[in-house]
C-alpha cells in the first residue's frame, strides 16, 4: 500500500521496542492459545494416523476387503468365496488381535495372523535374517512362533529363537521368534509394534479358532476398475449381510468416527483458548492507536492516508498474530510430544487399544493452528484499526472522549448481547448434526460472546451503583479505580470479559465433570456390587484385551466360596460404519438383583426377567440415543449366518461405554453369535467369605494355566473413578490454561492502562496522593476486573455448564447426567482465580507507584 | 494565611547536564502575587516543580514557611503537596475519567474529609468560579476555559497556601484567559494565598505585586 | 528316496527348498532322526507290508513327502499337439498328529504345478499352487486317490482316473478334463515297489507308475471346448527318508514308443555334473511286464544346449538314449526350447520339465514315440543348497 513504509517507523517499530513486555505479553497469549490447539490436534492426529498407517499397512496390495459387522467372519467364509480364484483373484485371510507383552513393561502389541502361502501376494515381508521369504519361512508353522521387526527386535533385545511371552486370550503364552522383519512393508504398521504370526497360532493364542477379521483379495495385475466394482458386487451378493466388502481404507472411517467426539470436544475447547488469546491482540493493538493518537493526526497531516493508517493497526495485529502463531505451532509441537502418552492414553483406552502411536508433526494440523491464530490475531485488530484510521488529521482528540464515545456504545453492545443469549438458549433445541452437537457448540460459543457484549454495560453499572459505598468503605482510591474502570472502559471492559470466559470455562467443566462424575460414582455403586471382579490381563493396555477363555469361567465356579459367576461378553460390531458393542450377561441374575439400572426408571428386575423370557434385548442409552432406537423397537444384530431381530425390551444407563450396547442374555448370544468365554466376570462370593480371601483363592486357582486381573469391588471402583479422572485430565489442563491466559490478560491490560494513565497519576500525585494510595487504587481497579469477571464468569459458566450437560453431552455420547455443583472445587477455584489477579496486579500497581510525577509532568 | 516562600542559590542541573537553574535567589512574603516571566525553556516550570515539592534542587535551597522542601520526608511532601501547595498546569489538569465535582472533590476526599462534607465544600468551590451547573459534566464536556476554571477550584478546594501556576491561559483564547486570572486574582486575594504564575505573557505579569524575570535559568532582576 | 528314481528325488529337493533356509535344516533334521516328535507321525517304510490297491493310489499320512504327478501327450481333431504337466506335493509339516485348536494348526502342506506346451503356438504355460491341510483349500484323501489344490483334482473313480485343471491365461479361462484309464496296470518299481535310495536305513520310498494311461476328455479356452485324446504318465512316490547328499541334480526321461513298450530312464548328477552311480531305468513291455535297468543296460547322450532368459540356466536340450539289449536308439527332441517353470509361490524350485518328440536315431529317423524329460539343478546352487541342508 502506497505511503505505508515511512508510517512503520513511527507508528509501529519504535513503539514496539518502548513496549517490549507488552508486546512480549501479547504474543505469549496467542502462543499459548494456538499451541493449545495445535497440541489437541497434533496429538489426535498421531493417533489417527498411526492407525491409519497401520491400515494401509496391513491392507497392503488388497483392493477389496471383507470386513464383519459382527464378531468376526467365521473361517468357512473362504470356502463360499473359493469361486472367485477362478477369476486369479487371491483370497488372503487374515486375523488380529490386540495383545500385551507379558514383559514387566506390558508394552501393547498387535499380532496379525497370517496364512503365510498366501499373505506374499497381499503385503510386503522382508527378512532382515532368515528367510528369503515368508512362504519360505517353514518355521512359521510352528505352533507359536511370530515374526518380529527390527526395530521391535532392537527395542526389545530380541534375535532369532528368543522366547516372547504374550499376554492374550486370558492366559500367558509362550510364544518365540522365528523371523526378524526388515522394518519395511507390513512390518512398519502399528508403529512397529506388530507380531506376525501364522493364522493357527493367533487363532490359538487369542482363543479365536473358527475366525478370521478379514479377507483381502487381490486382484490379477492390471484389473481394470470395472472388474474390481463387478467383483465387489458379486461377492457381495454371495455373503450374509453381516459381512460387508470394500476398499480396505474404510477401517479408517470407522476409527475416525470412534474418536471424532473427543476430537470435536477436544478443538472446541482449545479454540476458545485461543479465543482468549487473540483478546490479548485487540487490547494491544487498542493501547497502541490510544497512545499513538497524536502521531497518527501528525502523520495524517502530512499526509497519510487513512487506509495506509488502517493497513499499519492491522499490521500490528497481523505481526503479533504471526510472531505467537509460530511460536504456538513450536511450543504446541512439543506438548503434544509431551502429551501424546496422556491424550493417545485417553483416545486408546477407550477407543483403541493400539500399541502407543509415534509423534507425527502433521503438516495441515500446523498450517491450520497457525493460520487460526494469525486469523484470529488480524480480525481482533480491525476495530482498533479502523478507529485508528477516523483520526482527523493534527487532530489532538482528548483521550475521554475517545472512551466517552465507547461508552455511548455500551446499552447498545448489552442488547446485542441479550440476542445472542436468547440465540444461544434457542440453540439448545436442535438435534444434533451428523451425530456431532453441532448446535451445542454454537450455543456455548453464543453464550460466551453474548456475555461479552453484555460486560461493558456490567462495569458501568456496578462501577456506578458500587462507587458512594466503595468510596466510604475502602477510601478515595475506590473512587480513583472506579473513574479507572469505567474511564477506560473500552479495555476494562474487555478485560473483564476474558477473565469472565476463563472462569465461565473452568466453571462449565467443573460443574459437568463434576455431574458427571457424581453420576458414574452412583451408576457404579448401582452396578457394581459382586465382590470380585475377573478380566484377562492386558499389560499396559487401558482395557482389558481378549477374553476369558470358557474353562477358566468353569474353573472360578468350581472354586471353594464362589458362589455365583456371572460372565460377560462382548464384541465390536459396527452398523453402517458406526461402531458399537453386542454383549451379553445372565439376565437371570439381573432380574434377581435388580443391579442395571433403566434409563426410565422402570424397576430392573421385572424388565429383565421380561427380556429372558421373551429373548428380547436390553440397550444401553447411548445405543438408544444414537440409533434413535427404543423400547419396542427391533435391532437387527450381525449374526455369522445373517442378521437377527431381536426387540428392544428397554433401555439401561450405562457410563462404560459411549458407543452404545446391545445386551442379550449370555444363552441366547452363546446361540445367536458361537461365541463363549467372557470379556468379564463378576464374581459373588458366599456369605462370610472375605473378599481379600476370596481373591487369593481364585488368583491360586488360576495361577499357571491363566492370566486373569482379579479385583476385589473397592479396587475397581476406585480403578474405575480413578480412569475418570485420568480421562477428564485433560479437560482441567485446558481450563487451567484458559484461566492463566486471562489472568494474563489482566495483568497485560492493567500494565497498559498504568503506562497510558501516566499523566494522570502524575496529577494524583501533585494533588497530594501519595504513591502508595496510588498503588492501592490500581490493586482496587484489578479487584474490581477480578470481581465482576468472576461473578461474570459464574453465572456464563453456569449457563455453559447446563448446554455442555444436558446438550453436547447427550448429542455425542447420549448419557444422562444430573447436575450437580461441585462448590468445594469451585469455591477454591474462584478463590485461586482472584487471588491470581490480585496477584497480578502487584507488578502494575508498582509500577503506578514508581511513576516520577515531575517526569511525566515535563512531558508536554 | 499565605506561605512565605524562601529561594537561596537554587540551582537545578538533569542528568546529561541541562542546566535548567544556575542559581536563583529570592524571597515572598505570605500574600505575594508574584509572577514568573521568561521565554519558553528557561527554568519557570523546573522553578514550579521545585515549589511543588516534585522536585528536589541539585543544590541551594527552598523553603516554604522557613520548612526546606528538600529535607521533608516523602510523606511529608505528599502532605505538603495535599494541603500547601496546589498547582494549576496549562493543559490536561483534570482527571478525564471523573467529572468536574469529582475533580474537585478529590483532594478533599485525598485528605479524609467525608463524601458529602468534600462534595459539599467542592460544590461551593465551583459556585466561585461559576461553574455550578456543570458539575456532573467530564472533562472533555467542558470548553478550555472552563476546565482551567474546575482546576482553579480545584487547587483552591483543599486552602492551600501557596498556589503554583504553570501558564494556567497559555492555551485559552484571550477572554477566557482573562476570566480565568481575575477568577485567580480574585480568589487568592480573598485568601491571602501565595501566588507564583509562570507566564510569558506580559499582561498576566500585570495582575501581579511582584514580577521575577527568569532567563537562561537565572533572575535578571526584581 | 529310491536314488534311481531321480525325478522323485527331485522333487523331494523341492519340497525341501520349500522349506528353505537354516530354520528348515533344523526342522527337517529333527523331523528326520529317531527319536525327535516325528518319530509319532512319520515312520520309516516298513518293507514287508504289502501294496493293496486302491488304497495305495490314496495318500499315506505317516510319509512325510508324496507326490502324484501326471504328464501327458495330447491331440485335438486338428492334429494339434498340446503336453501337459499337472503334480501334486504334499509335505508334511507338523509332526504333532494331534492336540491344536485352530483348523489352520498346519500338518500337511499341498503344492501343485500345472504347465502345458503347446507346440502349435509355440506356448507353454504354467500355474502354482500352495495350500495348507485343514482348511479345505487343498487335500489328499488316505482312503483312495483323490487329491486336490483348490480348483485343480486327480479322482480314482474305479479303476479310472479323472483329472481336472484350470487356470488363467490372460484373461482367459483354460481348463483341462480327462478320463485316465489304465492301459497297463501299475507297474511297481523296485522291489515290491520299494527302493533304496542310499547307505541310510530310512532312505527307502514307494513308487508306483501307470506308464501308459489312454487319454480322453477336453481342453476348453474362453467359451470353447475342444475335444482331446492321447497317452498320459502317472507317478505316485511316498516316504518319510532322506536322499543323498552328493547329488548336484538330475537328468529324467519317460517315453511312451508307438510300438506300446515304455520306457523311464535316469542318471543323477555329482557336483561336478558327472553321473553318479545312481543311474538307472525301467522297461515296460507291451503286455505290462517290466525290468529293472542297469547304468551298463543304457546310455545318454546330450546333443544340444538351451540357456534360459530368465534364471540363466544352461540346459541340455536334445538326447541320445539308447538301451541296447532291447534294440532302442532314440533321439528325444523338445516340442519347444523353453519348457523352464520358476516356482516362486510354491516349492520354489527352478527345473525344466517338457514334453518331447521322440524318432529312431538310426535307418529311417521315423517317429516312434513321445517323452517327457525334467532336468534339475542346471538354474544355480539352490537346489542342491538345501538338498544338502535337508540330509541327515
Amino acid at each position: 500500500m502506497r505511503g505505508l513504509g515511512p508510517l512503520l517507523a513511527p507508528l509501529l517499530l519504535r513503539p514496539l521496542r518502548r513496549d517490549r513486555l507488552r508486546f512480549a505479553l501479547t504474543v505469549s497469549g496467542i502462543a499459548v492459545g494456538v499451541a493449545t490447539v495445535a497440541a489437541i490436534r497434533l496429538a489426535n492426529s498421531s493417533v489417527l494416523s498411526s492407525f491409519s498407517r497401520t491400515v494401509d499397512l496391513v491392507a497392503g496390495k488388497a483392493s477389496l476387503t471383507v470386513l464383519a459387522d459382527g464378531p468376526g467372519i467365521p473361517e468357512g467364509t473362504l470356502e463360499r468365496l473359493a469361486w472367485v480364484r477362478s477369476q486369479g483373484v487371491s483370497l488372503v485371510p487374515a486375523l488380529s488381535v490386540t495383545a500385551a507383552l507379558g514383559t514387566p513393561d506390558g508394552e501393547v502389541v498387535e499380532l496379525l495372523g497370517v496364512d503365510p502361502l498366501s499373505d506374499g501376494s497381499a503385503r510386503d515381508y522382508r527378512f532382515a535374517s532368515g528367510p528369503r521369504a515368508l512362504a519360505d519361512a517353514f518355521a512359521v508353522f510352528e505352533p507359536g512362533a511370530v515374526l518380529v521387526s527390527e526395530t521391535f527386535a532392537a527395542r526389545h533385545g530380541l534375535s532369532r529363537g528368543s522366547p516372547l511371552p504374550l499376554l492374550a486370550g486370558g492366559a500367558r503364552r509362550s510364544l518365540h521368534v522365528a523371523g526378524i522383519l526388515r522394518a519395511e512393508g507390513v512390518a512398519r504398521a502399528a508403529s512397529g509394534s506388530l507380531l506376525v504370526a501364522d493364522l493357527a497360532t493367533v487363532q490359538e493364542v487369542a482363543g479365536r479358532a473358527g475366525w478370521l477379521d478379514r479377507i483381502d483379495l487381490v486382484l490379477p495385475d492390471g484389473a481394470p476398475g470395472a472388474f474390481r466394482d463387478r467383483l465387489a458386487e458379486e461377492v457381495r451378493a454371495s455373503l450374509p449381510p453381516t459381512l460387508t466388502v470394500g476398499r480396505p481404507e474404510r477401517r479408517n472411517e470407522t476409527v475416525d468416527r470412534m474418536v471424532r467426539s473427543f476430537r470435536v470436544n477436544l478443538t472446541a475447547l482449545g479454540l476458545i483458548a485461543l479465543l482468549v488469546g487473540t483478546y490479548f491482540v485487540y487490547n494491544t493493538v487498542s493501547i497502541s492507536v490510544l497512545r499513538r493518537r497524536a502521531d497518527i493526526g501528525t502523520v495524517r497531516g502530512l499526509g497519510a492516508s487513512a487506509r495506509a493508517v488502517f493497513a499499519v493497526f492491522l499490521l500490528e495485529g497481523a505481526a503479533l498474530g504471526t510472531l505467537g502463531s509460530l511460536l504456538g505451532v513450536a511450543l504446541g509441537t512439543l506438548l503434544a510430544r509431551g502429551a501424546l502418552a496422556a491424550v493417545g492414553g485417553t483416545a486408546t483406552d477407550f477407543y483403541l487399544a493400539a500399541p502407543p502411536p509415534a509423534f507425527r508433526a502433521d503438516a495441515g494440523v500446523l498450517l491450520f493452528s497457525f493460520v487460526a491464530g494469525v486469523v484470529a490475531s488480524t480480525l481482533s485488530a480491525l476495530a482498533p484499526a479502523a478507529e485508528a484510521a477516523r483520526v482527523a488529521p493534527a487532530a489532538t482528540m482528548r483521550h475521554g472522549s475517545v472512551e466517552a464515545a465507547r461508552r455511548r456504545t455500551t446499552r447498545p453492545l448489552a442488547l446485542l448481547g441479550l440476542v445472542l443469549l436468547a440465540l444461544a438458549a434457542a440453540a439448545t433445541r436442535p438435534g444434533p448434526v451428523a451425530g456431532l452437537p453441532v448446535f451445542g457448540f454454537a450455543s456455548v460459543f453464543l453464550v460466551v460472546a453474548g456475555a461479552s457484549l453484555l460486560a461493558p454495560l456490567a462495569v458501568t453499572a456496578v462501577a456506578r451503583r458500587a462507587d458512594r459505598p466503595a468510596l466510604a468503605l475502602l477510601g478515595v482510591e475506590a473512587r480513583i479505580a472506579r473513574a479507572n474502570l469505567t474511564g477506560s472502559l473500552s479495555r476494562t471492559s474487555v478485560a473483564v470479559a476474558a477473565l469472565a470466559m476463563g472462569v465461565a470455562m473452568m466453571v462449565a467443566v467443573a460443574v459437568m465433570v463434576g455431574s458427571f462424575r457424581g453420576t458414574v460414582e452412583q451408576w457404579v455403586s448401582q452396578t457394581l456390587k459382586a465382590d470380585l471382579f475377573a478380566a484377562p490381563e492386558s499389560g499396559r493396555a487401558g482395557r482389558s484385551l481378549g477374553r476369558i477363555p470358557q474353562d477358566a469361567l468353569d474353573l472360578l465356579e468350581r472354586i471353594p466360596g464362589v458362589a455365583e459367576v456371572d460372565a460377560f461378553l462382548s464384541f465390536e460390531a459396527t452398523r453402517d460404519g458406526i461402531p458399537y458393542t453386542v454383549g451379553c450377561g445372565r439376565l437371570e441374575a439381573i432380574a434377581r438383583r435388580g443391579n442395571l439400572p433403566m434409563a426410565d426408571g422402570r424397576d430392573p428386575r421385572a424388565v429383565a426377567a421380561e427380556a429372558l423370557a421373551r429373548g428380547e434385548a436390553l440397550v444401553s442409552e447411548p445405543f438408544a440415543t444414537r440409533f434413535g432406537l427404543g423400547r419396542g423397537d427391533v435391532v437387527r444384530l450381525p449374526a455369522p449366518g445373517g442378521e437377527v431381530p431381536v426387540t428392544i425390551a428397554g433401555v439401561y444407563t450405562d457410563y462404560s461405554n459411549d458407543r452404545g450396547t446391545v445386551t442379550v442374555d449370555r444363552a441366547l448370544f452363546r446361540r445367536l453369535f458361537g461365541l463363549d468365554g467372557a470379556s468379564s466376570a463378576a464374581i459373588y462370593l458366599s456369605p462370610g467369605v472375605d473378599p481379600e480371601e476370596g481373591r487369593r483363592r481364585v488368583l491360586a486357582a488360576l495361577h499357571g494355566r491363566f492370566a486373569i486381573a482379579v479385583r476385589t469391588n473397592a479396587t475397581l471402583r476406585a480403578a474405575a473413578l480413578a480412569l475418570f479422572d485420568r480421562t477428564f485430565a485433560i479437560t482441567y489442563a485446558l481450563d487451567a490454561i484458559a484461566v492463566a491466559v486471562a489472568v494474563l490478560g489482566v495483568f497485560n491490560t492493567l500494565v497498559a492502562l498504568v503506562l497510558e494513565r501516566q499523566r494522570e497519576i502524575g496529577l494524583l500525585r501533585v494533588l497530594g496522593a501519595s504513591a502508595a494510595r496510588v498503588e492501592r487504587a490500581v490493586r482496587l481497579e484489578a479487584a474490581a476486573i477480578a470481581a465482576l469477571g468472576t461473578v461474570l464468569g459464574l453465572a456464563q459458566g453456569g449457563a455453559m455448564a447446563w448446554v455442555l450437560v444436558h446438550v453436547i453431552n447427550v448429542q455425542s455420547f447420549g448419557w444422562t447426567i444430573r447436575m450437580e455443583v461441585p462448590g468445594r472445587f469451585l469455591a477454591f477455584s474462584l478463590a485461586l482465580v482472584l487471588a491470581a489477579t490480585l496477584l497480578s496486579a502487584l507488578h502494575p500497581a508498582r509500577l503506578a507507584a514508581g511513576t516520577d510525577p515531575a517526569a511525566v509532568l515535563k512531558e508536554e | 494565611m499565605g506561605a512565605a516562600v524562601s529561594v537561596r542559590e537554587a540551582r537545578k542541573t538533569y542528568p546529561g547536564g541541562v542546566e535548567a537553574l544556575a542559581g536563583v535567589s529570592f524571597d515572598l512574603s505570605p500574600g505575594t502575587f508574584a509572577a514568573l516571566l521568561g521565554p519558553s525553556g528557561c527554568g519557570k516550570s523546573t522553578l514550579l516543580h521545585l515549589l511543588g515539592a516534585l522536585e528536589k534542587p541539585t543544590s541551594g535551597s527552598v523553603a516554604v514557611d522557613g520548612h526546606d522542601l528538600a529535607a521533608l520526608s516523602e510523606a511529608a511532601r505528599d502532605d505538603y503537596r495535599l494541603r500547601r501547595a496546589a498547582t494549576v498546569f496549562q493543559l490536561y489538569n483534570l482527571l478525564p475519567t471523573m467529572t468536574a465535582l469529582e475533580n474537585v472533590a478529590l483532594p478533599l476526599l485525598l485528605d479524609g474529609l467525608p463524601r458529602p462534607e468534600a462534595e459539599a465544600r467542592a460544590e461551593k468551590g465551583l459556585a466561585e468560579v461559576g461553574l455550578s451547573a456543570r458539575k456532573d459534566a467530564f472533562p472533555y464536556e467542558l470548553s478550555g476555559g472552563q476546565m482551567q476554571r474546575v482546576a482553579v477550584a480545584r487547587a483552591l478546594a483543599p486552602r492551600p497556601a501557596l498556589l503554583l501556576a504553570d501558564e494556567p491561559t497559555g492555551s485559552l483564547d484571550s477572554r477566557s484567559g482573562a476570566q480565568v486570572l481575575d477568577l485567580v486574582g480574585e480568589l487568592v486575594a480573598a485568601r491571602g494565598v501565595t501566588v507564583v504564575l509562570a507566564t510569558h505573557d506580559a499582561a498576566a505579569a500585570g495582575r501581579a505585586s511582584r514580577v521575577l524575570r527568569l532567563l537562561d535559568g537565572r533572575l535578571v532582576d526584581g | 528316496m529310491d536314488p534311481r528314481r531321480p525325478r522323485r528325488a527331485a522333487f523331494l529337493a523341492a519340497l525341501s527348498l520349500a522349506s528353505a533356509g537354516t530354520v528348515l535344516a533344523a526342522f527337517a533334521a529333527r523331523a528326520l532322526s529317531a527319536g525327535a516328535p516325528g518319530a509319532e507321525r512319520f515312520r520309516p517304510l516298513d518293507p514287508a507290508a504289502p501294496l493293496s490297491f486302491p488304497r495305495d493310489h490314496g495318500s499315506h499320512d505317516d510319509a512325510r513327502v508324496e507326490w502324484w504327478y501326471v504328464t501327458g501327450h495330447l491331440e485335438d481333431g486338428s492334429g494339434r499337439r498340446l503336453g501337459y504337466q499337472l503334480t501334486f506335493f504334499r509335505t508334511g509339516i507338523s509332526d504333532e498328529p494331534q492336540g491344536r485348536a485352530s483348523a489352520w494348526a498346519a500338518r500337511d502342506l499341498f503344492l501343485a504345478h500345472f504347465a502345458r506346451t503347446d507346440a502349435a503356438e509355440g506356448r507353454f504355460r504354467y500355474a502354482e499352487r500352495a495350500h495348507r491341510s485343514g482348511v479345505g483349500a487343498a487335500w489328499a484323501r488316505t482312503t483312495h486317490l483323490d487329491v486336490g489344490n483348490e480348483d485343480w483334482t486327480l479322482r480314482d473313480v474305479g479303476g479310472a482316473f479323472v483329472l481336472f485343471a484350470r487356470d488363467r491365461v490372460d484373461g482367459e479361462e483354460e481348463t483341462l478334463s480327462l478320463l485316465l484309464r489304465p492301459a497297463k496296470p501299475p507297474v511297481l518299481h523296485g522291489e515290491n515297489g520299494l527302493s533304496r535310495k542310499g547307505p541310510e536305513p530310512d532312505a527307502v520310498s514307494r513308487y508306483v507308475s501307470f506308464t501308459r494311461l489312454e487319454t480322453t476328455g477336453f481342453l476348453t479356452r474362453g467359451g470353447e471346448a475342444r475335444p482331446v485324446r492321447g497317452l498320459s504318465w502317472m507317478d505316485h512316490e511316498w516316504g518319510s527318508g532322506s536322499i543323498g547328499r552328493e547329488t548336484a541334480g538330475w537328468d529324467w526321461y519317460s517315453v511312451q514308443l508307438d510300438d506300446g513298450r515304455d520306457l523311464m530312464l535316469y542318471r543323477m548328477r555329482g557336483t561336478g555334473g558327472e553321473t553318479t552311480r545312481f543311474a538307472s531305468g525301467t522297461l515296460v513291455e507291451k503286455d505290462g511286464s517290466s525290468r529293472g535297468l542297469s547304468p551298463a543296460d543304457f546310455s545318454v547322450e546330450a546333443t544340444g544346449r538351451w540357456t534360459s532368459p530368465r534364471s540363466g540356466g544352461v540346459y541340455p536340450s536334445r538326447w541320445l538314449l539308447r538301451v541296447p539289449a532291447a534294440g532302442l536308439a532314440l533321439e528325444v527332441t523338445p516340442l519347444l526350447a523353453d519348457q523352464e517353470l520358476v516356482t516362486d509361490r510354491s516349492t520354489r524350485v527352478t527345473y525344466w520339465e517338457g514334453a518331447c518328440d521322440v524318432r529312431l536315431a538310426e535307418g529311417s529317423g521315423a517317429r516312434a514315440g513321445n517323452a517327457y524329460v525334467e532336468l534339475t539343478g542346471y538354474a544355480g546352487k539352490g537346489a542342491l543348497g538345501a538338498l544338502g541342508e535337508g540330509g541327515p
